[in-house]
């Protein structure tokens, strides 16, 4: 019983120091309240990103895992605390398990151990003193994982930005297309109305070949609009999965085109985005981590030279019929233990493993900040690529708009044939295409920029 | 005590073989059964009645040793557990329920509707017959060098997209002359009429001699590339509207009196506002109208035709209308070998109109017609069907709107019944045309 009161006064004295430590509270980290919208709100393209941020289910996926990833580092820091375990055991024999004492070498005795039956009630205390430096290398290392998966969730977050800013843009881009295309098939069908029309009326105005040339474009427009419509499709409801909506949840765009070209006040310097993507990415500290973890992993293995030591206490109580020993050792029993290796050549063996470990991570941490390097550098270009071509096609959807227009006139006044309307159509059609691809890689390739920047707090404002 | 010992031991054996024996039993008793299964894996299966096909299982692997063959079978012990715990521990059923699908209304955006479930990309849908509730005249005088046929083809998107949009079938009569767009109203033939103004002007000027009836102005058009010229730029009217004098740039031409005796080129069937001009210059000039002025007058089949003939040198001076020569300018850019020797008075508009007799008849389809072509330039269809006639848009009649045309009414008057000789060819429809034209590279 005098154990029982010293192990119970031990424990006191732990949770007395677990509530001391409260005292000092530390600011409550909690995951903050989604925005609220209407049912028929109309998203901007800056809501849907904010909105996936709460209902993506990867990013939830990803917040548990960091999550599972702090209780690893509660598991490692537990090695400081001591562990008390209470065991019970209730044993039975179908012998008496009698000792024979030869007393004076006169007589034997049958000294019972056991009787038919125990009860034991045990209490353990463990107390790791010190493992050498092994128990905090690994703490170390829990908390650069746990702090490693926390980057995932930003990693993970920007990448899913990008996936909404993709899909939106990509259903604005159809949208638009698909107006061009609708606008430029409404009006070759009244070229093919008037040339079949002429044509039936026997009219030397238009040939059947005007007719066909202009059927055919029609057709060949139906075509590319079935396979833009489904596109658009497509991308929406990949754009409702990103935000983490389902089917039948309403999504609502406020708009469906791509907002208009930028100025040139918009340019982009490489270098700089360079510099603020490679500070700022969460592969690129994730990484580092990574190479600290080997790092440490080269402590954790030299560690395994150096001493454990600990302490036991046992408190036991055993009660049952005619056990006249095990009674005799009822009471407190404390172990004081020290684990020397002296000799285990696998610990050469592991020690060599984590060098060779620690060298790659460093390799792959240089090959990782190349390749992010290279990836933000690439992305800045096609950014300024995209801002380049977007003012180049605006030129070109003005030529193509303007030759519509003369074609038009001309063909008013017989300067032309139909069919050079016809052509002129298809031009300014392929022009406006054309420019609002361009503007689409643009926008994309900001998309892509904010993201290898890590650029959260810049809006897409649209 | 040892043999009591030895005694109760064997006791324990008694009782524990037969369990034993029996689960060793069941076992093997199992193992005939389940050899099946449990070889699956090795040996191809004989009873095709006991056969479940899935292709989830391995493939056969033929084992090498005995180990290998035993953890094949797996034994009787595994295979009593099994008996034991599987009916226990089932794997649960797939219980989820698939995700509700998008409703049938929604929307990616207020103007772009999600696609139909069944039906995504269904043909386009072709316009049903419907009965031809009201005749719209074209005049030639707002077709002008056009032929009958291109008219007739060029109305017909509109009368569809009229149908479409409002459900009104139309049909186009043409009409060559004042006369018989004035009957075609009056006795309800037509119920809307588009031509040029001097026309309106002149058939409302006969329906005032009708009682209880009269002519009602409902819109005009604006032309869709207006040009002005120094000469025109201070006049009243739409611009774009006047008809224009033109000599080439360096020609001895400086004043309309000059031209006497000089080649005109004109467009045939292009003749109210070019002859309302005419006979107004040739009266200024003090020109007795009887007696030629100009040295010699063609008609062209297209006014293009005329201005080049001034080009090439076939001709002096060519009359046509601003917007060929706007059109002229802008493909070819011959305004540097030209000059505009006069222009008219912003008189050359066409217009809408009906009589109120068919307002009576027809009003729900009058209004719902002009509405239509009022609205034609905000849609791709009408764009096309107004670009063919080279116009911008059509607007509803206000007053003013056709003031200048009033004010020079007296001059096509005077042009129809007092026909200058030079501009009777114009008049008469067996007047001989000069229809060679010359192609885009300005070849003949």
């Amino acid at each position: 019983m005098r154990g029982v009161f010293l192990v119970g006064l031990v424990s006191c004295g732990w949770l007395a120091t677990g509530c001391a430590s409260s005292v000092k509270r530390e600011p409550v980290v909690q995951f903050p309240p989604p925005p609220q919208y209407p049912a028929d709100h109309r998203y901007t393209l800056d809501e849907l990103v904010q909105l996936s941020i709460y209902r993506n289910a990867s990013l939830d996926v990803a917040r548990y895992e960091a999550e599972a990833a702090q209780g690893l580092v509660d598991q490692v820091k537990a090695l400081w605390l001591p562990t008390l375990r209470y065991d019970f055991v209730a044993t039975a024999f179908d012998n008496d398990l009698s000792y024979r004492v030869r007393a004076f070498n006169l007589a034997t005795i049958n000294v019972p151990i056991t009787g038919a039956y125990n009860l034991t009630n045990s209490l353990a205390l463990a107390q790791i003193i010190s493992t050498g430096g092994k128990r905090t290398s690994g703490l170390k290392q829990a908390k650069m994982f746990a702090t490693i998966k926390k980057l995932d969730v930003l990693r993970q977050q920007d990448a899913i930005a990008l996936d909404v800013a993709t899909y939106y843009q990509l259903v604005c881009l159809t949208s638009d297309i698909d107006a061009v295309l609708d606008d430029t098939l409404r009006r070759i069908r009244v070229f093919r109305q008037v040339a079949q029309e002429l044509n039936q009326r026997g009219s030397l105005r238009a040939s059947q070949l005007d007719y066909l040339q202009a059927d055919f474009f029609a057709s060949q427009l139906e075509q590319l609009q079935i396979a833009v419509r489904a596109g658009r499709q497509q991308a929406y409801a990949a754009l409702q999965q990103a935000a983490g909506l389902n089917p039948d949840e309403p999504l609502l765009l406020r708009e469906t085109a791509l907002p208009a070209p930028l100025t040139t006040l918009d340019w982009i310097s490489a270098s700089a985005a360079v510099v603020q993507g490679f500070l700022a990415r969460p592969e690129n500290q994730q990484v580092n981590l990574f190479t600290k973890i080997r790092e440490e992993q080269v402590k954790f293995a030299k560690a395994a030279w150096a001493p454990n030591i600990a302490f036991l206490g046992n408190a036991v109580a055993i009660t049952g019929n005619h056990n006249t020993i095990l009674n005799a050792i009822d009471g407190l029993i404390a172990s004081f233990i020290i684990d020397v290796p002296i000799y285990d050549p696998a610990r050469r063996g592991r020690l060599r493993e984590a060098l060779g470990l620690e060298q790659a991570s460093l390799a792959f941490q240089k090959q990782v900040e190349q390749l992010i390097t290279l990836e933000i550098d690439v992305t800045a270009l096609d950014a300024q690529k995209g801002l380049a071509t977007v003012f180049r096609a605006a030129r070109a959807r003005q030529v193509a708009a303007e030759h519509y227009d003369s074609a038009r006139q001309a063909y008013s006044r017989e300067l032309i044939p139909a069919s050079g309307v016809v052509t002129a159509i298809g031009l300014d059609a392929l022009a406006k295409i054309g420019h609002l691809q361009a503007l689409f890689n643009y926008h994309n390739a900001r998309a892509k920029l904010k993201r290898v920047t890590v650029d959260r707090e810049a809006q897409y404002g649209y | 005590m040892a043999t009591e010992v030895r005694r109760r031991r064997l006791r324990v054996c008694y009782r524990v073989a037969p369990v034993v024996l029996t689960f060793a039993l069941l076992g093997c008793s199992q193992r005939a059964g389940d050899l099946t299964a449990a070889t699956a894996a090795s040996t191809p299966a004989t009873d095709e009645a006991n056969v479940v096909y899935d292709t989830t299982a391995p493939k056969p692997v033929p084992p090498r040793d005995v180990l290998e063959e035993w953890a094949q079978e797996r034994g009787a012990d595994l295979k009593l557990i099994d008996k034991l715990v599987d009916p226990r521990t089932p794997v649960p059923a797939f219980d989820r329920t698939p995700l509700t699908s998008r409703p049938a209304d929604a929307r990616i955006s207020a103007d772009a509707p999600t696609l139909d479930d069944r039906n995504p990309f269904p043909p386009p849908v072709p316009l049903p017959p419907k009965e031809v509730t009201i005749h719209v005249g074209i005049a030639r005088s707002t077709y002008r060098t056009r032929e009958r046929e291109e008219v007739l083809s060029a109305a017909q998107p509109f009368i569809d997209l009229t149908q479409r949009d409002v459900n009104v079938r139309g049909a186009p009569v043409l009409h060559d002359t004042p006369d018989e767009i004035y009957y075609g109203l009056l006795e309800g033939r037509e119920q809307m009429v588009i031509s040029d103004v001097f026309d309106y002007l002149l058939v409302r000027s006969w329906f005032a001699s009708v009682s209880d009836n009269a002519a009602a102005l409902l819109g005009w058009a604006a032309p869709a590339h207006p040009r002005t010229t120094e000469l025109d730029r201070g006049l009243p009217g739409v611009p774009g509207t006047s008809i224009e004098l033109v000599v080439a740039r360096d020609s001895k031409y400086q004043r309309p009196a000059d031209l006497k005796g000089a080649r005109l080129a004109l467009a045939a069937n292009y003749v109210n506002a070019p002859g309302a001009f005419l006979t107004r210059m040739l009266i200024d000039l003090g020109h007795p109208l009887e007696q030629p002025f100009f040295g010699h007058v063609t008609l062209r089949r297209y006014p293009k035709d005329a201005v080049i003939d001034v080009l090439k040198g076939k001709a002096d001076v060519a009359c046509v209308d601003q917007g060929t020569m706007g059109a002229l300018d802008r493909f070819y850019g011959i305004q540097r070998h030209l000059r505009t020797l006069a222009v008219s008075p912003r008189y050359n508009v066409d217009v809408l109109y009906t009589s109120e007799n068919n307002i009576a008849t027809h009003r729900t389809e009058i209004e719902l017609t002009q509405r239509q072509l009022n609205t034609l330039a905000k849609d791709p269809e009408g764009q096309e069907v107004l670009f063919f006639f080279d116009q911008a848009g059509w607007h509803n009649y206000r007053d003013g709107d056709i003031a200048v045309a009033r004010e020079h009414f007296d001059d096509f008057l005077a042009f129809r019944e007092r026909t200058p000789a030079d501009l009777q060819p114009l008049l008469d429809p067996q007047a001989p045309i000069d229809r060679r034209t010359y192609d885009r590279f300005g070849d003949e």
